[in-house]
């Protein structure tokens, strides 16, 4: 009997929090390894291109200042060159790969900083649709956003589309509305929580059944 | 409740959105004018716009200058990436439409509220005939410069594409990314820039009809270029602000702050 090779699929992973992000990647991947032990999965991680740590870095800035509509291309272009070199090659090489985050974050902060849903979603139209949106919940650490600028897309976000934000407070009205936002992936069903029964589904899915991922394209 | 407390916010927005826009409508008399040099390289937009802005401070305006990919935001970045060739189409449009937008909201806006004249070597069309050329579906492209911001002249330097070329030819051998040889995939860079280029143009004769560019014969001797600008100038200056200007100014004081409040 041939070895099971595996499955090329796209899982993405959102959150409201980076490292919520983060975490819930680590744990997609470690689902899919302890059940399945030649499923190649790998994580594609959001600023992997560098571009918004360079802006971090850039000229010492303290005070970025970006409009809404500014930081989604900046995501965009950042997500292009994920998926050039990280999602498509590693789809086509039949891997797996959990992308943390995906479109969803970047489409609920958006929404929330007060961009036409319209335009944010045409604007990823080049990006394929993933076979499964997971949502990870948020942890609540109460951690302040603003100096948590590099933790992830959402506290980059709050950093630098609401400043004038004092850097003790906790978050800002726009970083609250995103945090809603995407607390509101799942009731409108464009995500499913990360649970363990979703991940089960998932390796099963993998397994055995139809992939529907595209991003092979 | 949640939907309610949604539609309350929703009003508040429209509210909020549409004393912006009688704000900017206010400004409309007074603010600066915004003229677009756009063209194939090697057409002589530069030399011109110098020309242009020489007898426009002699006449008494206030003159600023913003060029393509210039912010300090994403210049660098975009100049290093495109020095290691790493750049596809995509990313390519994003990141110049981030310097674009940047570049709009933090110098030109600005300016045009202070009743500056804004000269901008390049605009939102040099955008859209490059990443046309590159295979990018022009409705989206639409999109990702959206809103845009239709500038009251833009002068349009038409050249053939074989002047183009001898006229880069004569100077330097062109770069990566101006000859398309990421999509040409030609080894000989003037080769692939003759071919990219006569695409380049083809989209900018397109624009020319959609966007009403005034046409320079940049095959003409140079004063006789910079007599036509003129002329034009004087006759037809000022277009009312489109819906998608007002929509992109509104945007820009929603986000920094109503700038007649910074004096």
């Amino acid at each position: 009997m041939p070895a099971r090779t595996a499955r090329r699929a796209l899982v993405a992973v959102e959150a409201a929090r980076g490292r919520d992000a983060e975490r819930g990647a680590s744990k997609v991947r470690a689902a899919l390894l302890s059940k399945w032990n030649d499923a190649g999965a790998g994580i594609s991680h959001w600023d992997a291109s560098g571009t918004f740590f360079e802006l971090q870095l850039g000229n010492g800035r303290k005070s970025l200042t970006l409009s809404p509509r500014t930081l989604l291309l900046l995501y965009a272009s950042d997500l292009a060159f994920r998926l050039r070199w990280e999602i498509r090659p590693a789809v086509a090489a039949g891997q797996i790969v959990i992308a943390a985050p995906y479109t969803e974050t970047a489409i609920a902060f958006g929404e929330a900083a007060g961009l036409p849903r319209k335009w944010i979603v045409e604007l990823f139209r080049y990006a394929p649709r993933p076979d499964l949106c997971l949502h990870v919940k948020d942890a609540k650490d109460g951690a302040p956003w603003r100096s948590r600028a590099m933790d992830g897309f959402p506290e980059f976000g709050a950093a630098t589309v609401s400043p004038g934000q004092p850097s003790r407070k906790r978050s800002s009205p726009r970083c609250d509305q995103a945090v809603e936002a995407l607390r509101r992936l799942k009731r409108e069903s464009r995500c499913e929580n990360l649970r363990r029964k979703t991940l089960d589904r998932l390796v099963k899915r993998l397994r055995h059944g139809k992939r529907t991922a595209s991003a092979d394209r | 409740m949640l939907s309610a407390d949604r539609s309350r916010t929703r009003s508040s927005t429209d509210r909020s959105r549409s004393s912006l826009r009688a704000l900017v409508r206010a400004r409309e008399r007074s603010r600066g004018l915004l003229i677009a040099f756009e063209g194939p390289d090697g057409a002589g937009k530069t030399t011109q716009r110098k020309l242009f802005k020489t007898w426009l401070k002699g006449e008494g305006h206030q003159v600023v200058t913003s060029k393509w990919s210039s912010s300090r935001l994403v210049g660098p970045l975009i100049k290093a990436r495109k020095k290691v060739h790493a750049l596809g189409p995509e990313e390519f449009c994003l990141l110049h439409a981030v310097d674009f937008r940047h570049r709009l909201h933090t110098e030109i806006l600005p300016a045009l509220w202070q009743g500056k004249t804004v000269l901008a070597d390049r605009f939102m069309f040099t955008g859209f005939a490059r990443d046309a050329a590159r295979g990018l579906d022009f409705d989206w492209l639409l999109n990702v410069y959206s809103p845009l911001f239709w500038p009251d002249m833009v002068f349009y330097f038409a050249v053939s594409p074989e002047v183009s070329a001898k006229r880069i030819a004569a100077d330097r051998q062109p770069k990566y990314y101006e000859s398309g040889q990421d999509v040409t995939g030609s080894e000989d860079a003037l080769a692939s820039y003759r071919q990219f280029i006569g695409r380049i143009s083809k989209e900018y004769d397109a624009l020319a009809l959609i966007f009403e560019f005034v046409t320079i014969d940049a095959e003409q001797p140079m004063y006789e270029q910079h007599r036509r600008i003129r002329e034009a100038f004087a006759s037809d200056r000022r277009r009312r602000w489109a819906k998608w200007n007002i929509e992109a100014l509104t945007e820009w004081i929603d986000t920094f702050g109503d700038p007649s409040d910074a004096g």
